[in-house]
């Protein structure tokens, strides 16, 4: 059975959170690493505990992030030939002022925006985003593909599993050490491909005698709607944003 | 007038070295309930494909001759607003999914999203076909994680939904057992009472024979017999077509030949053979 999104932060319009997501995006690249980890972050983790499931979030977070992260950071460390000051030095390894700056805000930018867009999609159906811009006169078929995109990655993966069965039913060994696996994993390739693209043209056909390209106006059956609260929340942040870039722009120029 | 109408329609497919059909006329009345029958790779699909404008748009091949659809042809008409006309179910039920809807529920509603039917009617209408298939307990099942007796189901209810004036419907009982095919018939039954036109493809010719109007058989790219059901379905000819007779009619043909019973007209359906037998006894 389907898991539906819980939590107060998936009732909201889903461009709602689009533009909180653009915004903190923008704003964490124009301002530097203070910002972005002890005012973005710990907002983005704060709104985090209202998504329903934010040991799932964190998991993820942390999962995806930390060892990427950890790796940006020492790697602009090690980079720095800057001649600013040396905070610690042993034998070949260096660590300056300015690589410590470079390394948090570079990273501080990769950290909001994984965590921003991981939030939103913790918060938010695919689905209700897709129509919510098809309601702001987004077409229908661009709708279709950014949708049926993301669900073939799971089908394709399931397809991929049928196919290694049918072959181990066959007698091919699929399973045992990574020669064996990938011995066995490229002649699967060959049905998955064509099979996903033969299915490609039935699924066309399915789309068009279910009305997929009649000329009426499009109606949708989950009610997603944008509230009188979307529209102070998606005009605080644009108004919110604006202040802070024209305040970094004015600490820029003075 | 004829609600469909086929004028001397000649199929080939674009890699294919032969026609698979040819000459094929037909017309079908507003209301009709009609059968068609045939071995395996006749042409069925095709004919079908033909009548809903799917050939020659997305099948390419050379074809002649007309489809007219209450008189108007239907290659002039858009492919997208045929779906207001004329609903198609496909044989196989696995890619009859839209690919982007997360549940049965959602699955069945697509095309009526589709076709700007309003929310509320939308909800209306999937309840009511969810309940006539038997397919409720399906609801929140993702649509691809389904058997193949629940696809075949929830693809006919995807179509039927819509609530076109023609139904094309192709094998939709194929994967499903004796308890499914005869809810399935007894929807095809309600949606002929309702006056809607229905084309079926089935083998399964007893149940044929209970529900249809008419029988057209095809064999060798030509439709070899076009007739009302029980006369079809009495004349033995048709084995010799790779097709098979009712139950019935093979017990009232064998008992005819012992000598044992005659049969004014070979019975088609248990209620015929019941009726003959019973006024005999008297």
């Amino acid at each position: 059975m389907l898991e539906r999104k819980k939590g107060p932060l998936s009732k909201l319009y889903p461009l709602t959170k689009l533009v909180f997501l653009l915004c903190s995006i923008v704003l964490s690249i124009v301002f530097d690493w203070k910002f972005g980890y002890l005012v973005m972050v710990p907002l983005i983790l704060f709104l985090a505990l209202f998504s329903g499931n934010f040991i799932g979030f964190m998991k993820k977070f942390i999962g995806a992030l930390l060892l990427f992260v950890i790796f940006v950071f020492i790697f602009k460390i090690m980079l720095d030939n800057s001649d600013s000051q040396i905070v610690f030095q042993w034998q070949f390894i260096v660590i300056r002022v300015q690589g410590l700056i470079d390394g948090l805000n570079q990273t501080s930018v990769l950290v909001v925006m994984a965590a921003v867009v991981l939030l939103f999609f913790e918060t938010t159906e695919v689905e209700d985003l897709m129509i919510s811009l098809q309601q702001r006169k987004v077409s229908h078929v661009v709708s279709y593909i950014v949708l049926s995109t993301l669900q073939m990655i799971p089908d394709m993966v399931n397809r991929s599993k049928v196919i290694m069965q049918a072959q181990q039913a066959r007698g091919i060994e699929t399973e045992g050490n990574i020669f064996l696996r990938v011995r066995a994993f490229f002649p699967s390739l060959g049905p998955l491909i064509i099979s996903s693209i033969s299915e490609l043209e039935e699924r066309a056909i399915t789309l068009e005698v279910r009305g997929f390209s009649a000329s009426v106006q499009k109606t949708f059956l989950k009610d997603i709607r944008s509230r009188k609260i979307d529209t102070i929340l998606s005009i605080a942040f644009i108004l919110l944003s604006i202040v802070l870039l024209g305040w970094r722009i004015y600490l820029w120029l003075f | 007038m004829a609600v469909l109408e086929l004028l001397d329609v000649t199929f080939k497919y674009q890699l294919a070295k032969e026609t698979i059909l040819e000459n094929i006329s037909l017309s079908i009345e507003k209301g009709e309930f009609i059968a068609l029958v045939g071995r395996n790779g006749v042409g069925k699909t095709t004919l079908c494909s033909i009548m809903r404008g799917l050939i020659p748009t997305f099948h390419t091949g050379t074809m002649s001759g007309k489809v007219l659809l209450n008189g108007l042809d239907i290659n002039e008409m858009s492919i997208g607003d045929l779906a207001l006309h004329i609903g198609f179910v496909f044989q196989n039920p696995f890619v009859q999914v839209s690919g982007v809807k997360q549940t049965v529920f959602e699955e069945v509603a697509y095309g009526l999203e589709n076709l700007g039917v309003e929310r509320s009617e939308i909800i209306r209408r999937v309840e009511v076909m969810l309940q006539q298939l038997n397919i409720e307990h399906l609801r929140s099942k993702h649509p691809m994680q389904l058997s193949g007796g629940q696809s075949q189901r929830v693809a006919l209810a995807s179509v039927l939904v819509m609530d076109p004036e023609i139904l094309i419907i192709d094998e939709p009982t194929s994967q499903l057992d004796p308890q499914g095919t005869e809810e399935v018939f007894e929807t095809i039954r309600l949606l002929k009472e309702r006056k809607k036109t229905i084309i079926l493809v089935e083998h399964k010719v007893d149940w044929v024979a209970e529900y249809a109007d008419r029988v057209i058989v095809i064999n060798d790219k030509h439709i070899v017999k076009d007739a009302s059901t029980s006369e079809v379905f009495s004349d033995p000819m048709l084995l010799n077509t790779g097709n098979n007779l009712p139950h019935v009619a093979l017990l009232a043909l064998r008992l005819q030949e012992l000598g044992k019973v005659n049969f004014d007209l070979i019975p088609t359906t248990l209620d015929e053979a019941y009726d003959q037998l019973k006024g005999r006894e008297q």
